[in-house]
């Protein structure tokens, strides 16, 4: 039964396909309108990116999640396609980004899999997320009626992004050893401090992902649903607290509920999302052949209505598809850990990245208000890319920890069996 | 750890509860809304591919061909003045300007949006692209008929389907448009008045029609209702400020249902609703598609109204015959009798009978499906037999035609507005009760007078044109 697991999973012609894809995609860029040779180039270095990096991590790390790597690889190449078809200039950008952040995503899953000193740097996280925030509220830029950006002149950071990785690291550590009420005061104090911070900063869809990953990690490591369904109810109340105070969040709910009353004022961005979307049907209009750029913000909120009017709803559900394996995968992987912490771990990534895939996907489709969220690996943005990195990192450290353990538990095993008892 | 493991798989479970709810309403949201999505005149795509496409031509059912794009890619409507009014509101305009009509509301055929990979692929290296052609299933000759026959002066709708395939035959909405000239339009005081479609976007009092509604419900509600004895004096008075009053207040004496039915006795039926009550009213009527959303494939049918709270007993006895907050609209109407026709199921009107691709590849997209089951066989029998009567001997004996089988009732809808009492509006709907000629029909003339002279006229000799000339599809 070990050795099923133990063996490594055929993903060969998944890794095949998806090469072919991203290949065929950056092609077809390249001929759009006259000829281009710089799609050419990413024909070649994106798939090759993906490639070396299931060979290369998958060699050093056999114990490393394959599929999970091969998705969010993928989901990055997707981006860069439809980046690069709405705008050249920012998809090498994001080119930059996903350099960055895989390897931000390896060095946070060497930390989870071999670092033991996690206690000691607890406080200095802390610390530092409550700054950044604090600093963002004193000198941050506005940008559609939320104050999260710093600008740092080259560029600019959105602090809230990392928070999101602080928070699922702290709640995972204290969680994991501390139980009692008395004993959860610090992390609690810095999880009321960080939701807070970011209420102030109107941020709201972050607020929310947040809020909900730290009810989530709360109620698994402590099976205390009726703490957790309280939670639930402060933040329904909290939601209608915000509704009144904040204008934009008014807004927001009005226009989720008739986007037509004002169809080329309020409404303008969810509409032209829905017409997107509706403009690809079922196969989409091909790359290049429709008009994404129509809709605001296609390049991040919006570029998943992007990716359906020109490569169609399948490929649409198929990314969502994709998401939802990767997260399912995560939280098996929670399930077989041995350590609380590492269970905490990937749930806490796990959830955060569902969250916000859910409020994206569900709010250009208006199925749910709009909150300004990233989709995770799809849109641009350096924040966001390096943060869904950190919490891939996560998943993938705790992969491997699971993996050696369970790799040293069936070769004990094996051993005793070899052994013969004398 | 144990208790985690359950945790963590409780959090799996919740997420993909999450994300097929998800998947499950942005596939269902845009199968049911796309194409109104796409078709809204904020998509500034169809602008744009109106530069870069040539527009398919729109066919009616026997080959005519009603819209072409001329060489420099302008669309060209009927030459003939009275044909292209009489078509205004079905064809609509390449502006918009009529929101609802086939230039918009197909433009995703018409523009090749919906191009299959063939028809692309044979474009690749065409210098514009070309859209597909749309067949309808209209008969424009029928349609530019009814338009000769409205009575002049008189604004209003007509609504003709075949109630077993769904085909729409005719749509004609009074007054009407010029696309070629929408100058003549920009002073017109009231303009949308013009571009609405009034056959499936008007929204009138349906009067003495509405009591098909009220014998259903009676019919499937009170067992032996047939069978009882009724008195009209004439009037009744419901409350103490609510009179019942018949259309001349004489009485019709004692009278079955059926002859309060043929009769269209006030009186009785206002009695029914009372007895049948608010509840039961309510649920017939939205069986039948009042307060629905229509979100049929081929064309934007608005839906009829039934009040969502009746105040007293007087509005509940006035709702039973078809006054009171009642709205519906002509093209339902003529659904509803073509139910009554269909044996109780209600098809899905259609307005397209095939896409012709540029590649040269004929799609047929006349699929017939079920839109509602509204009333059982038994009662859709019976409310038809009585139908048949109405027209044999009762109120609406000028619909009748020669040597055919027409089933039909008469409305004669009070109209009260600020500036005082106008002429009512008169009403017909019913069908041809024959297996070759299943054709329904509504017709509504504005402040026409009695339904029974109108509008039963008019229904009358438009239904005998369609049973005489209509040619099946794919002949």
């Amino acid at each position: 039964m070990r050795s099923k697991e133990l063996k490594r999973p055929e993903t060969d012609w998944v890794l095949l396909a998806m090469t072919l894809f991203e290949a065929t995609a950056f092609i077809l860029l390249a001929f759009r309108d006259g000829f281009d040779f710089v799609p050419l180039i990413l024909a070649v270095s994106v798939p090759l990116l993906l490639v070396a990096q299931v060979l290369l991590l998958g060699r050093a790390y056999p114990h490393m999640d394959s599929y999970i790597l091969i998705i969010v690889n993928f989901l990055c190449g997707v981006g860069l396609i439809m980046l690069y078809r709405l705008d050249a200039g920012r998809a090498l950008r994001q080119l930059l980004f996903y350099g960055v952040g895989v390897m931000a995503m390896m060095g946070m899953t060497f930390l989870v899999a071999r670092y033991r000193g996690w206690r000691k740097l607890r406080l200095l996280i802390m610390l530092a997320s409550v700054a950044m925030l604090g600093l963002t509220l004193l000198i941050g830029e506005e940008n559609g009626g939320a104050k999260n950006w710093i600008d740092l002149g080259f560029l600019s950071i959105q602090p809230s992004e990392f928070v999101k990785v602080a928070l699922v690291l702290c709640l995972a550590m204290d969680l994991s050893e501390r139980r009692t009420v008395r004993q959860l005061v610090p992390v609690g104090l810095f999880a009321v401090a960080c939701v807070g911070l970011i209420v102030l900063q109107k941020d709201l869809g972050a607020v929310l992902i947040c809020f909900l990953t730290c009810l989530t990690v709360y109620y698994v490591a402590t099976s205390n649903w009726m703490l957790a369904l309280a939670g639930l109810v402060c933040a329904a109340a909290g939601s209608t607290v915000l509704y009144h105070l904040f204008d934009h969040v008014r807004t927001r709910v009005a226009i989720w509920q008739n986007p037509w009353d004002s169809p080329q004022g309020s409404g303008y961005q969810i509409i032209q999302s829905l017409i997107s979307i509706a403009s690809g049907g079922l196969t989409g209009m091909g790359l290049g052949l429709g008009s994404p750029d129509i809709v605001p913000v296609a390049e991040s909120d919006f570029i998943f209505s992007a990716i359906c009017e020109e490569f169609g709803i399948l490929v649409g559900l198929i990314l969502i598809l994709l998401y939802v394996i990767l997260f399912a995968r995560g939280l098996l992987l929670a399930m077989r850990a041995r350590s609380s912490f590492h269970a905490l771990l990937a749930v806490g990534a796990v959830t955060s990245l569902a969250l916000q895939t859910f409020m994206i996907v569900g709010g250009v489709i208006k199925m749910i208000p709009l909150t300004g969220v990233t989709l995770p690996f799809v849109s641009y943005g350096g924040s966001s890319m390096l943060s869904s990195m950190l919490m891939l990192g996560i998943l993938q450290g705790v992969s491997i920890s699971v993996g050696e353990q369970d790799e040293s538990q069936w070769r004990m095993a094996r051993r005793r069996e070899e052994v013969p008892e004398l | 750890m144990k208790q985690m493991k359950k945790n963590a798989r409780a959090v799996l479970c919740a997420l993909l509860a999450l994300f097929t709810v998800l998947s499950g309403y942005f596939f269902y949201a845009v199968y049911a809304n796309g194409n109104r999505w796409f078709t809204t005149p904020y998509n500034t795509r169809l602008r744009a591919a109106r530069g870069s496409v040539i527009a398919g031509d729109i066919l009616d059912r026997n080959g005519t061909v009603l819209v072409t794009s001329s060489a420099d890619g302008s669309r060209e409507y009927p030459t003939d003045r009275d044909t292209r009014k009489a078509l205004s509101h079905v064809l609509g305009d390449v502006e918009g300007n009529v929101p609802t009509g086939a230039e918009t509301f197909l433009a995703a055929d018409l523009l090749g949006f919906n191009a299959s990979l063939a028809d692309r692929a044979t474009q690749i290296f065409a210098e514009k692209r070309r859209g597909s052609d749309v067949q309808l299933t209209i008969d424009a000759d029928l349609q530019t008929y009814i338009a000769e026959q409205f009575p002049e002066d008189y604004n209003g709708a007509v609504a003709l389907l075949n109630y077993k395939t769904g085909e729409v035959l005719a749509l004609y909405s009074k007054p009407e448009y010029d696309a070629k000239h929408p100058e003549d339009y920009e002073d017109a005081e009231d303009q949308t008045g013009v571009l609405l479609n009034r056959a499936t976007q008007g929204r009138y009092a349906p009067g003495s029609v509405f009591k098909i509604v009220t014998l259903a419900c009676a019919l499937e509600n009170l067992p032996g209702v047939q069978d009882r004895v009724f008195t009209c004096e004439g009037t009744y008075a419901v409350t103490e400020e609510m009179d019942l009053i018949d259309t001349d207040g004489e009485g019709h004496g004692t009278l079955t249902l059926e002859e309060a039915f043929t009769k269209s006795c006030n009186i009785v039926f206002g009695q029914l609703a009372l007895e049948l009550g608010e509840e039961k009213l309510r649920a017939t009527a939205e069986r039948m598609g009042f307060n629905g959303n229509f979100l049929f494939e081929d064309l934007i049918v608005y839906e009829s109204i039934f009040p969502k709270a009746i105040e007293d007993e007087g509005e509940l006895a006035w709702t039973g015959v078809g006054q009171g907050n009642l709205m519906a609209v002509p093209m339902h109407l003529a659904m509803i009798a073509g139910a009554v026709g269909n044996g109780g199921t209600m098809v899905e009107p259609q307005l397209v009978l095939s896409v012709r691709g540029a590649a040269g590849g004929v799609h047929s997209r006349l699929s017939t499906r079920t839109a509602l089951q509204c009333m059982s066989a038994s009662t859709a029998g019976i409310i038809e037999s009585y139908m048949i009567e109405t027209v044999e001997s009762g109120t609406a004996t000028r619909a009748a035609v020669d040597g055919h089988t027409i089933a039909g009732k008469t409305g004669t809808a009070q109209v009260n507005s600020s500036g005082g009492r106008y002429s009512p509006h008169s009403w017909y709907v019913g069908c041809c009760a024959e297996e070759e000629t299943p054709y329904a029909i509504a017709v509504v003339v504005e402040n026409g007078g009695s339904g029974g002279s109108a509008a039963a006229r008019l229904a009358g000799r438009v239904m005998e044109r369609a049973i005489e000339t209509v040619q099946p599809a794919g002949r």
